[in-house]
């Protein structure tokens, strides 16, 4: 593999990294905003094995691991507060979640 | 190439388990009181989980007064931890808020009919890790033990899940701090990636070298690298990194430009957990930001633009946090408002610690250094304590959050309004209230930003205290008058008639509601005190 496929993989995981970020700010259903972080934070693991080859370091092969579990857990406890909002509020629309507000 | 050929016999060296012996006592609280609870009745594991949850913390809180950690020039754990003076008076400063959580609780679980177990072992989780994430050195275990705090925070600000607001409290604080730790995790993987490691301490080397040592021969990418060359650091890589990180960061420390949900987590939250919130979850976020900077400012490049970077977003929070905070009626977000405040004074003592290792160096740099950090964990205790204090006093009145539910305070709960009277002046923390800590602290911090020649920085963070001046005393002006008519529309605070037993948890509350307006003047009087008690503890004397 040559120098080329780092940085191809590096833009990559920046750019799904925007496009995580711009789910977030324009996707308005909790679900959607949701998957928008996940996939954020898979950007992030991209990065991380792409510099574990890049140097041959095979710790960044391992923290990405580390890294699945806890959004495994944050998904879990992601979903059990939608499943709370849904129950409360009977809707995900973040738009319309405006109680609380100064 | 295959990095798998790289691989060599790994043999653990040292790891000693013993050495987190004090903090596991949390864990092992938190198991117990599931256990405890799957095997009673809801009354009895009402009755007797907080109190295993308070002994946890007070074991705890007891050890860190003994020298267990090993010194700040150790790291242990194989390098995952390293303990400065935030591994035992900062977890102090940090349990304190989770006891005081844990005294005030049982009574909001019967109110809101909460379920018991959830609520003190999800209260020790956070507690366990909030004290390791103020000692990790490993950016990794750092972003694990952020997770652990903070996915019980976003549990415990929900727990009472049939009220509308505090799941929509609970949603918003989820959302964006999920979306601060997407940041926090890919500013990691960058820093991995220019400097080709994750420890703090590995991380200061190659930043002092200026680039990554090679030890040994290696191959990358199909070039052959000599031993004992540095491998240059890419810049944009530190920097990215660096940014991406900071802004997680930010978020979690309800910094200026990312604390849009601080004021609506603050007044949807149940308030015992939106104190923790405040204050440990700050102060443990804070050291962490504080050990990844004292890693990163030994790199002469990086010195001048984060110190900018940090000075903008100090200088914003602390002038949005007080201008917004103007014209809040509610008490749980004017507190918001002033805790983004309070970030920003803390983040000028960040700055001065940033710019000392290009100012000063050998002893003088370690001395200086200490300073700093001791000025910095001196105000984030006094911080912690008054809000304690504050938030401790709104809920023991139980009221609404309104701040005219507050007006004539005094004739009906005379302890409470003066307890809350005292904690806003403190808040204040210049001028007239000397004696405080508030007063301390804020001296300290900005006398350390005024020796090494922040002075403008220092004088618009006075200026900002001169503002907040105003809507903490218009609160205080408040309880102290009389009330003016009864049709108001909101429902005075503090009318609820109880009965207090001599040791429930009520009165516990009362106790430590009491022992932190007795700390707020002890600590502004001996604050030297405070620092050499830090000093005994963290460099040994007994050791």
């Amino acid at each position: 593999m040559g120098e080329s496929i780092f940085e191809a993989n590096l833009i990559l995981s920046l750019f799904l990294f925007t496009v995580g970020i711009l789910g977030v700010m324009w996707k308005r259903n909790a679900i959607s905003l949701f998957m928008s972080v996940e996939l954020m934070l898979n950007a992030a693991n991209l990065a991380f094995v792409t510099f574990a080859f890049q140097h041959g370091i095979i710790d960044g092969g391992i923290l990405v691991l580390f890294i699945m579990t806890v959004a495994a857990a944050e998904a879990g406890v992601g979903l059990a507060i939608f499943i709370a909002l849904f129950r409360v509020r009977r809707h995900l629309r973040v738009d319309e979640h405006d109680m609380l507000h100064g | 190439m295959n990095p798998i050929e790289n691989i060599q016999a790994y043999v653990p060296t040292s790891i000693h388990f013993s050495d987190l012996l004090q903090f596991a006592i949390l864990l092992l609280g938190g198991i117990a009181c599931l256990v405890f609870d799957a095997v009673s009745t809801k009354e009895v594991s009402r009755k007797y989980l907080p109190m295993i949850a308070a002994g946890a913390l007070v074991m705890t809180m007891a050890s860190c007064f003994f020298n267990i950690l090993p010194p700040p020039t150790e790291t242990f754990i194989e390098g995952a931890f390293r303990s400065d003076e935030f591994g035992q008076l900062g977890a102090l400063v940090i349990l304190f808020a989770f006891l005081m959580m844990t005294t005030i609780m049982p009574s909001l679980v019967k109110k809101r009919n909460l379920p018991a177990a959830e609520v003190y072992s999800l209260t020790l989780f956070a507690a366990f890790g909030a004290v390791l994430l103020a000692i990790a050195n490993e950016l990794l275990t750092a972003f694990i033990v952020l997770e652990i705090m903070s996915l019980s925070l976003y549990v415990l600000i929900g727990i009472d899940r049939k009220n509308a607001k505090s799941t929509e409290a609970c949603f918003k604080y989820f959302i964006l701090g999920a979306f601060a730790s997407a940041f926090l995790v890919l500013g990691i993987a960058f820093l991995f990636g220019a400097t080709h490691t994750t420890f703090l301490t590995e991380m200061a080397e190659v930043f002092k070298a200026g680039g990554v040592v090679v030890t040994e021969a290696v191959v990358e990418n199909g070039v052959t690298i000599e031993p004992a060359v540095v491998q240059a650091l890419n810049p944009m890589y530190v920097f990215l990194g660096f940014g991406l990180l900071f802004v997680g960061m930010c978020f979690k420390l309800t910094a200026a430009p990312f604390h849009m949900y601080a004021p609506d987590v603050y007044e949807g939250g149940n308030t015992p957990t939106v104190m923790v919130v405040a204050t440990s979850s700050k102060v443990a976020a804070f050291a962490f930001l504080l050990h990844v900077l004292e890693a990163m400012s030994h790199w002469p490049v990086f010195t001048q633009p984060v110190i900018f970077v940090v000075g903008f977003v100090a200088i914003v929070s602390m002038v949005w946090g007080n201008v917004a905070a103007l014209v809040q009626v509610n008490f749980k977000r004017m507190m918001a408002y002033s805790s983004i405040a309070h970030t920003g004074y803390m983040l000028v003592g960040a700055m001065v610690y940033i710019a000392l290792p290009n100012m000063l160096e050998g002893e003088k740099l370690e001395m200086a250094m200490i300073a700093v950090r001791q000025a910095i964990l001196l105000y984030l205790a006094g911080y912690t304590v008054t809000s304690v204090l504050s938030f401790g006093t709104a809920s023991y009145i139980d009221g609404e959050d309104h701040m005219d539910a507050y007006r004539g305070l005094i004739f009906r709960k005379p302890a409470a309004a003066i307890g809350m009277a005292i904690a806003m002046f403190s808040l204040v923390g210049i001028g007239f209230t000397p004696p405080t800590i508030g007063f301390m602290g804020k001296f300290y911090l900005f006398k350390e930003a005024i020796q090494y020649g922040f002075v403008a920085l220092a004088v618009i963070a006075v200026l900002a205290s001169a503002v907040s001046a105003w809507y903490y005393l218009s609160l205080v002006v408040k309880m102290f008058m009389r009330e003016v008519d009864d049709t108001q529309a909101v429902r005075l605070a503090g009318t609820r008639k109880e009965s207090v037993k001599l040791f429930s948890f009520d009165s516990m509350t009362r106790i430590i509601l009491f022992a932190s307006s007795i700390l707020i003047f002890i600590l502004g009087v001996f604050p030297t005190m405070f620092i050499s008690l830090g000093e005994s503890l963290v460099y040994g004397f007994t050791r």
